[in-house]
């Protein structure tokens, strides 16, 4: 569908000092990055500021760019580590239950006001049950669908083998088809 | 990741459809800015990089060019210039002209045939005020070898003519003919076939400094050949001084002039 220079052909020109290469792969890119970040970050502020991260390693590690894999796959890699770098710092209790295991996930279940108007719609629904997701089935999610990343990429940025990848991919899934099967909460 | 349990299109659709979360346009400012100056670059592609720097330097670097060839032909050519003059002054008149040079003591032509010029001018002057017959006049019996003799042979021409003059003006005879001097030696005092009167003392003045630059005896240098006077003149002179009881002069002229002119018959008085 994308016309044009690739991911890989923009950035191979941004390595070599063409800065107009820079901005059209940002502009299509941001969006994703931003929202993979701001949906487990848990505020507009925090994702701008890693969002700001991402991009400034990246800018800086131009230098070093091999096509070796999709540029999706290196970018989301960047965007991955500066997460788990915030949990980290954050001591965030999600960064604890970054498992499969459901049950640990206590993050997703904490409202934000930003969306209390998405709530009230349909999209709502599924914003709630993306932050309901434990970290690792929610990233994984968020990866396929702001990343379009296949199964083998998703571990690869989040460092697991593929078949936790796939794990963690179906659970998600299941979660929010069935939080879309089902009525409204009050 | 044709999975169904991995995709599901109507919720890929129902997730395309919430809200799109965009950074604040402060932030997109801030990363494009840092990946500008992160090349060193404003917004400008790669190929307008790449042809702007050749277009930027194509005409300083041409024009840099431009100046250090004219640069250094003129410094060549002005070299060569003053090469040339160096060498001018050294070259001796045009041939139609007696070589002023020095005499024939071991010194650079150049050097005499310059001050001999300067002597000449000197002497033009008052020559030309008393009214010294033009120095056109052309001997016509002034054998070829002069026009075209070597410095040194016109050396002792010159000097022989220069002593003539103040010989006749002395003795109020005319001065011989001598061969037309080329401008550059206008100063030289001509002799005419008409009588002129005597040459003033500058003349003389610059002669004595001939002589003194190394010269023959006053015989050797009288014999030379007189290429301005015709047979029947230098036969007059002859007679002059054998009338003047200049003998000694005669005789010697007498024998420049056999020698000069072989096969004209001398008078009854002088073919003795």
């Amino acid at each position: 569908m994308a016309t044009g220079p690739s991911d890989e052909e923009l950035m191979l020109a941004y390595r070599a000092g063409e800065a107009s290469a820079f901005d059209a792969l940002y502009a299509r890119h941001r969006g994703g990055v931003f929202r993979y970040l701001r949906r487990q970050a848990g505020s507009v502020a925090v994702a701008e500021e890693l969002f700001q991260d991402v991009w400034l390693k990246l800018i800086d590690a131009r230098g070093s760019y091999e096509p070796r894999a999709k540029f999706t796959t290196w970018l989301f890699t960047i965007a991955h580590n500066r997460l788990m770098d915030h949990f980290r710092a954050r001591s965030r209790a999600a960064l604890v239950s970054y498992d499969d295991d459901p049950i640990d996930d206590v993050a997703a279940d904490t409202p934000r006001p930003d969306e209390s108007l998405a709530r009230k719609q349909g999209a709502a629904r599924l914003l709630a049950a993306i932050d309901s997701l434990p970290a690792a089935q929610r990233e994984a999610f968020l990866l396929q669908q702001e990343g379009e990343l296949s199964l083998e990429e998703i571990a690869a940025v989040t460092g697991v083998n593929r078949e936790t990848a796939k794990s963690r991919l179906r659970y998600a899934m299941a979660k929010l088809r069935a939080e879309l099967r089902e009525p409204e909460r009050t | 990741m044709t999975d169904p349990d991995l995709r599901d299109p109507r919720l890929d659709h129902a997730y395309r459809e919430l809200p799109g979360d965009e950074p604040a346009p402060e932030v997109d400012e801030r990363i494009r800015a840092a990946a500008r100056r992160a090349v060193g670059a404003k917004p400008q592609s790669l190929e307008a990089r790449q042809r702007s720097w050749a277009a930027r330097w194509r005409v300083p670097l041409s024009l840099a060019a431009s100046v250090v060839v004219v640069v250094t032909l003129t410094l060549m050519v002005q070299e060569e210039e003053h090469r040339m003059f160096d060498v001018a002054p050294a070259r001796p008149p045009a041939p139609s002209a007696p070589a002023v040079v020095e005499t024939p003591v071991p010194s650079p032509a150049a050097e005499a045939v310059r001050r001999m010029d300067a002597e000449q001018s000197r002497a033009a002057k008052p020559a030309a005020s008393t009214g010294t017959a033009p120095a056109s006049a052309e001997p016509q019996q002034a054998p070829a070898a002069d026009a075209v003799a070597p410095p040194l042979p016109q050396l002792e021409k010159l000097e022989t003519r220069q002593q003539r003059l103040e010989e006749p003006k002395a003795a109020g005879i005319p001065p011989p003919p001598m061969a037309a001097p080329a401008p550059a030696a206008k100063g030289l005092v001509s002799q005419p076939s008409a009588a002129s009167p005597a040459a003033p003392s500058g003349a003389s003045d610059s002669l004595s400094r001939e002589r003194a630059v190394g010269e023959r005896p006053a015989r050797a240098m009288r014999s030379a050949p007189q290429v301005a006077r015709s047979p029947e003149e230098w036969i007059e002179e002859i007679r002059r001084l054998k009338a003047q009881g200049r003998d000694a002069d005669a005789a010697a002229e007498l024998a420049e002039f056999r020698r000069r002119h072989p096969e004209y018959p001398l008078p009854v008085d002088l073919a003795r």
